[in-house]
């Protein structure tokens, strides 16, 4: 098994200023001279993308913090900058108003949020995207790939068998013809356009009601299509793409995430986040809600 | 009911009690944004632990501090989530009840025993950072542990 280590601190900086569109925090987090794993040993020179290979384990190459997403989807933050601002539809403007987050420039205090995160409710796609994308694993066969996400140790399928891409319908969706109730994961389905993409568009997830897009309450709803572009750039180095297509709430397609992630050790041991019922509802009493002048018998 | 306590009165119960300019290498927070916190200064304030809260969203430390005449002020400071902390070189032992323990945090605005840690320093001089921003890194070094090798 060949062993693979993360980039020098040169080549992570030649590999961000080839994309030169990645977070500010990227070319930061690089030019501190931090690495994704103290000790490593210099890594070989990237050799060319394996054939429609996706399998591995990745890490953002801007590190944890790229991947958090804290301040909105990694492409276009809640920061409030005019050129951050997302297209929304009179509706999709009124469901983002009906959400009070705990980040971004609308955010409230700890314990006047409605993010269904907070009660450990299931992310969702396409937000297990945006929210501590760190870790990440791909697994492969020819019928499938499984995206194994490090928080809440969540997954999801992608079919690459050559089924169409289901119709949504009210409710969920018709796959080859049968009605499929609405997933939280949503319905995946990948192409190969050639022998380092694989263009991935998924349907028939959550409504609007039970799901967010990131934790500044930016809404998604049961009518999205979401394209997702995964790339080899070389050997080792996948860039992934997503695209939001969400009618009923944005008035024209958006990217939400275009991030470069390298290969990390495959003897990485991953670490658990998993979200506790108990555990969220212990620190709201202990300390949320406290910092938000919220009475409570957790002290 | 929560205990109500003014940051002045924070203040002058920490025994090396100061105010210090933040140099602004604060974590990035994933689950809350900051506003609720001061963000521009610190307090020290020295206290018994009671509690180190190792879960996520973010973990916490409880601890005592007894004011000068008497009272006793139930503290809680936040850090990051475990996996962030691990990184930082944290550990989920590191703190038990009844540690001495200085911490300087970034109090809540408003005025409640709470804040966000910086640092904490046990008696013994030992230092844990919470300011430690590897947030490039994977761990690795830690989750290889054992691991063979090709």
């Amino acid at each position: 098994m060949v062993k693979r280590f993360p980039l020098s601190a040169t080549a992570s900086m030649a590999l961000i200023a080839a994309f030169a569109g990645f977070t500010v925090a990227s070319v930061t987090h690089a030019q501190n001279g931090q690495q994704p794993s103290a000790g490593a040993a210099e890594s070989p020179t990237p050799g060319p993308a394996p054939r429609r290979d996706l399998s591995g384990t990745w890490v953002p190459v801007g590190g944890t913090r790229v991947g958090i997403q804290a301040g909105g989807v990694q492409a276009m933050p809640n920061d409030g900058r005019p050129e951050h601002a997302l297209p929304y539809t009179p509706y999709g403007l009124e469901v983002y108003e009906s959400h009070k987050a705990l980040e971004g420039v609308d955010a409230v205090l700890p314990a006047e949020h409605n993010d269904p995160r907070n009660k450990c409710e299931p992310l969702g796609f396409p937000r297990m995207n945006h929210y501590n994308i760190r870790v990440t694993q791909i697994f492969q066969n020819p019928y499938k790939i499984a995206v194994l996400y490090q928080y809440d140790n969540r997954w999801r399928t992608i079919w690459v068998d050559g089924r169409q891409l289901p119709e949504m319908v009210d409710g969920g969706v018709l796959a080859g013809g049968t009605y499929k109730a609405s997933k939280w994961y949503g319905y995946s389905v990948g192409e190969w356009i050639d022998d380092s993409t694989l263009v991935v568009r998924t349907v028939g997830m959550m409504p609007e009601d039970r799901v967010w897009l990131d934790s500044t309450g930016r809404p998604i709803s049961d009518e999205a299509t979401v394209e997702e572009v995964f790339r080899r750039v070389d050997s080792e180095h996948m860039e992934w793409t997503e695209t939001i297509d969400d009618p009923k709430l944005y008035t024209e397609p958006w990217v939400a995430m275009k991030i470069l992630f390298s290969l990390a050790d495959p003897h990485t041991d991953i670490i658990e986040m998993y979200c506790s019922p108990v555990e969220m509802e212990y620190y709201y009493e202990s300390f949320g809600n406290a910092a938000s002048d919220v009475e409570t018998n957790g002290n | 009911m929560l205990r109500k306590l003014s940051v002045k009165s924070a203040i002058f119960v920490a025994a090396p009690a100061c105010l210090l300019a933040l140099t602004g290498i604060v974590p990035a927070f994933a689950h809350h944004s900051a506003f609720a916190f001061d963000t521009e200064r610190t307090l020290i304030v020295e206290g018994i632990v009671t509690e180190w809260f190792w879960a996520n969203p973010h973990c916490l430390v409880k601890f005592d501090v007894t004011t000068d005449n008497g009272d006793t002020v139930h503290w809680v400071a936040e850090t990051q989530a475990p996996a962030n902390m691990v990184d930082a070189g944290w550990r989920k032992n590191d703190l038990k009840p009844g540690d001495e323990v200085t911490v300087t945090v970034q109090p809540a605005r408003n005025g409640n025993p709470v804040g966000r840690i910086v640092r904490v320093e046990f008696a013994d001089g030992r230092i844990l950072d919470a300011t430690q921003d590897r947030s490039g890194a994977t761990g690795n070094e830690y989750h290889l542990s054992g691991a063979p090798t090709d």
